[in-house]
């Protein structure tokens, strides 16, 4: 288990508690809109993927586990999280530019760095792993906000 | 920025996406559009190709399919790894394309007359927008003709934007629109006759169509049944080409006028061996027309723009190819840098027996392109026409 899992966790619920910062009511608003998310998350569920549909599970978001990835990325949800794969592009079912969800690539460190395919999937952001809490809030947002 | 000459050793094709029709209604014009592409690639690459690389075409054919022009860019982008994009006939097309190249950073050279008031940096436009066409015809068909204009056109963007730029130009030199229909793209011969019954009893001066594909032999074949005469209320049409006068018949379509770039029957050397050529490849009774021949002449800027950035980035092609000239056959055009927009011609010709169009007015040179009429008021007195 990683450490900073907890220890992140645990700082963003002292901080929404116990320290009143003039950003906190916004932070606030953006807790409560992914509460009403429909969100896809299509990775494995080892301890990465673990730790990622709990997280969002944490935000109030409504979270479909999907796996293994599915032929075709599925229409209905408000944003998707989807593992890198060589055919990915092909898997997405909507034109570049026109896209039906906010798409957030995940990239489990297993294969090279691909820049030509994350191009080719034209997604609205990018998760490494090991992510950590910080990183998956800020994700989701700006991925929702370049949709 | 630098010319790279000599810095590739590969003799690597440079492959290019080719998007055009030759299935579904809207083929008759798009062939000829697929045909004008491969001719010029085909000279390129007699002549050695660019930099000793021949241009290799990856082509599809959307069937007239709006949807699939841009299912097959983004194939053509993702999986064919292509940046270069030639095609599109229809706005619905392009508009369909413009979401994908603009956001895998591709460049899609769109070959066709269009209604302007579009800007994309991921596309060069080589085709006649409104001030190269619409304002000369409207001028020329209110002095010759009269003032009461009936539009009819296909039901998409093209001809709702065309007609919403005729009815500023006709309103505001004194005319007035006397009716207004639209058909569906793939309206069959049905649909016209009681349109044209509508048309004659609205009493038109001239009756100006925006219809585009096989619809457009219909509208004329039903105008010719109910014995209407072309030297009084003409159809005016800024795309009814050699293609669709084949199509429909030369008696047909005789006497009706069309606005244009190009017309076959234009007499410079330069057209005649360009005519020359394509009548040597598929036959002395298929006509060329202005989509085929911007097809054509696209190819070879971009051919050149080629020979000097030596790399298919879209930037470094689109930030070249600004300002470079080719003696097409209908004249010397350029791309304008203001717009990324061709200027071209403005012609207009008057349908002959012989399926060919006698040219009724030219321009002096190119027309500068300016695709949201900025230099042009709304009326003739302040149109900067050449």
């Amino acid at each position: 288990m990683r450490l900073d899992y907890g220890h992140d966790r645990w700082l963003s619920g002292r901080r929404r508690d116990e320290v009143h910062l003039p950003g906190n009511d916004r932070q606030a608003k953006h807790t409560q809109r992914t509460g009403e998310l429909n969100l896809a998350v299509i990775v494995e569920r080892d301890d990465n993927g673990e730790f990622l549909i709990r997280e969002l599970q944490r935000m109030r978001a409504n979270v479909r586990h999907v796996w293994p990835a599915p032929a075709q990325v599925p229409l209905q949800y408000d944003a998707i999280f989807c593992t890198i794969s060589n055919d990915l592009p092909q898997r997405i079912p909507w034109v570049p530019g026109e896209p039906s969800s906010a798409l957030i690539l995940v990239d489990d460190g297993k294969a090279p760095l691909n820049l030509n395919l994350i191009h080719n999937c034209a997604a609205h952001g990018l998760l490494h792993y090991p992510a950590t809490s910080r990183m998956i809030q800020s994700v989701l947002m700006l991925a929702r906000e370049h949709f | 920025m630098g010319v790279r000459k000599g810095y590739e050793k590969t003799s690597e094709p440079w492959r290019v996406g080719v998007l055009f029709s030759r299935t579904g209604f809207m083929s008759v014009i798009e062939e000829t559009q697929l045909r004008g592409t491969l001719i010029a690639i085909d000279q390129i690459n007699e002549r050695g190709g660019i930099n000793g690389r021949p241009i290799e075409p990856v082509i599809y054919d959307p069937g007239s399919d709006a949807r699939s022009y841009g299912q097959y860019a983004k194939r053509l982008m993702v999986e064919d790894g292509v940046s270069t994009i030639f095609g599109c006939y229809t706005s619905s097309s392009r508009k369909a394309v413009l979401p994908v190249v603009e956001r895998l950073d591709g460049l899609l050279w769109y070959p066709t007359l269009y209604e302007g008031f579009e800007f994309s940096p991921n596309v060069i436009y080589t085709g006649a927008t409104p001030n190269q066409n619409s304002v000369q015809l409207c001028r020329v068909l209110m002095e010759q003709f009269g003032k009461r204009f009936f539009f009819v056109g296909s039901d998409y963007i093209y001809p709702r934007e065309s007609n919403r730029v005729m009815r500023e130009l006709v309103r505001n030199s004194g005319g007035s629109v006397v009716g207004e229909r639209y058909v569906r793209l793939e309206a069959d011969r049905s649909e016209f006759l009681p349109l044209l019954r509508d048309i004659k009893r609205a009493q038109p001066d001239v009756i100006f169509s925006t219809v585009v594909g096989e619809s457009t032999t219909f509208l004329y074949q039903a105008y010719h049944d109910l014995g209407l005469n072309p030297k009084v209320v003409p159809i005016a049409s800024l795309t009814t080409t050699e293609a669709e006068v084949r199509a429909m018949g030369s008696d047909v379509g005789e006497g009706h006028l069309t606005a244009a770039s190009y017309f076959q029957g234009i007499e410079t050397e330069r057209n005649q061996d360009f005519v020359a050529h394509y009548h040597k490849r598929f036959g002395d009774d298929e006509p060329t027309n202005m989509c085929l021949e911007s097809s054509y002449f696209q190819v070879n800027l971009f051919a050149r723009t080629l020979e000097q950035t030596n790399s298919l980035d879209t930037k470094l092609l689109r930030n070249s190819v600004m300002g470079v000239e080719f003696e097409a056959p209908q004249g010397c055009v350029s791309i304008n840098p203001v717009w990324g927009h061709a200027d071209v011609w403005t012609r207009i010709g008057r349908a002959n027996a012989d399926g060919q169009f006698d040219i009724v007015f030219e321009s002096q040179a190119n027309v500068a392109s300016d695709p949201y009429m900025i230099s042009y008021g709304r009326c003739f007195e302040f149109a900067e026409c050449a």
